[in-house]
């Protein structure tokens, strides 16, 4: 707590959360690719949290802000544009931003424990609450859009002992993810004196 | 200013006509649904006046839902579900970018009355959108030439390295925008809490009135059409 930035509102730092809100989601829009099939669709959300712990965790780092973890994870849930998702990511920006409030914004630990907490939530509304609440529709529209082999396929892999599954395992790729993104700040931007 | 030859119309209408078709383009289904919400995507397009750019997305949304009837299911559902999809927000995104200049879009949001917190980040997001695309292109050249090229092998075969390669000097590139950004709003002015006044003057006129009840009317078309049992092909 001895680094935080005890500075209020800067607007360096809603530019650096707003960027890398960004990069983020063009990460996401790439892993995304992977849904031409059943089987790729279920690694979408674990390659995200995989790949897209550097982003969170230079949010914390370059601005050492609450607000700007909460505006991150709201933004990357803003453009799903899809209303689950953005409560569940609008929490996770909340939880994630009072976690960073009362721990600091540069504990690793704590720091890792709320991206879990984030990517669990985003996979949970973006990939696996249409499939768990509303499997009917969905089931519905994936056939029209994929045809109905792909529907075939989706239908035995989709249970609700899959989703828990994969969202352990999405929690499982956050926390290497997290633990990647702390080497990668070390080695790259703490020793250019970027962080 | 930038000079172009189609209609003048507010900057808000166009990043209302961005925000309904990524809404639209994933929440709805693909198929004629999909082709009407470029039809609509591409008039507007072409009212903005960009009829090189309108032609050639045209040319390439034609060209990808064709070949997505000949293609096995998995690779057409790529085209169907993403390429074509992202093709539309890419028009909408164009039309903002080639036709408003940033300061214009910051007068309009500001004038409406939306919170300094949410205007910077939108004029940066779509300010950076570009820009990120040629510093992908550079860091990629640079890679190549430092015999670590992104060929679809390479990510395959050594995946941390590509990760490593590509991403860091991505967000550190993007590091230095932020800052050189925040210096140069620091600079005028942007943090300092009074009124601000515009070189820009903003007003909604009644072409922009009519303009915007067309759009939304086109969109609800869209809609209606989309819970309508008539299949593309």
């Amino acid at each position: 707590m001895q680094n935080e930035n005890k500075k209020g509102f800067q607007v360096r730092d809603l530019i650096v959360t707003a960027l890398l809100s960004v990069c983020a989601l063009v990460i996401y829009i790439l892993c995304a690719f992977l849904s031409f099939s059943p089987y790729t669709m279920l690694v979408v959300s674990p390659l995200w949290a995989l790949l897209a712990a550097i982003t969170y965790f230079l949010v914390a780092a370059k601005t050492k802000k609450p607000w700007a973890l909460f505006i991150f994870c709201a933004v990357t849930g803003i453009y799903g544009f899809y209303p689950p998702m953005i409560i569940c990511c609008i929490i996770a920006g909340i939880i994630s931003a009072l976690i960073a409030w009362k721990t600091g914004c540069t504990n690793g630990k704590t720091l890792t424990i709320s991206y879990i907490i984030y990517m669990v939530l985003a996979a949970f509304s973006g990939t696996y609450i249409p499939f768990l609440f509303f499997s009917k529709q969905t089931l519905e529209q994936y056939a029209g859009m994929f045809g109905e082999s792909y529907l075939g396929i989706l239908q035995t892999l989709v249970s609700p002992i899959t989703a828990i599954i994969m969202l352990i395992v999405v929690g499982l790729c956050a926390f290497i993810g997290a633990i990647i993104a702390k080497k990668l700040l070390k080695k790259h931007f703490q020793k250019a004196g970027m962080v | 200013m930038r000079t172009h030859h189609g209609l003048y119309y507010d900057s808000r209408i166009k990043l209302l006509l961005i925000l309904l078709t990524s809404a639209l383009a994933f929440a709805l289904g693909g198929g004629l649904t999909g082709l009407l919400l470029f039809g609509v995507v591409c008039l507007f397009s072409f009212l903005s006046g960009l009829w090189k750019t309108s032609i050639k997305f045209l040319t390439a949304y034609i060209a990808l839902l064709m070949l997505a009837q000949i293609l096995p299911i998995h690779l057409s559902s790529v085209i169907t579900f993403f390429l074509l999809r992202i093709l539309t927000i890419a028009l909408a995104l164009n039309i903002l970018f080639q036709t408003t200049e940033i300061a214009e879009l910051i007068a309009s949001l500001q004038v409406s009355h939306i919170p300094q917190a949410i205007v910077i980040p939108i004029a940066i997001i779509l300010r950076f959108l570009p820009s990120l695309k040629q510093d992908a292109i550079y860091i990629k050249q640079g890679m190549k030439t430092r015999g670590v090229g992104l060929s679809f092998w390479r990510v395959l075969s050594h995946p941390a390295q590509t990760y490593e390669g590509f991403l860091i000097p991505i967000l550190m590139r993007l590091l230095m925008t932020a800052t050189e950004l925040s210096a140069s709003a620091e600079t005028r002015g942007i943090s300092y809490p009074c009124k601000k006044t515009h070189y820009i003057l903003v007003d909604f006129r009644l072409r922009d009135g009519l303009l915007l009840i067309g759009m939304l009317a086109l969109f609800a078309v869209v809609i209606w059409t989309s819970f309508q049992p008539i299949s593309l092909f």
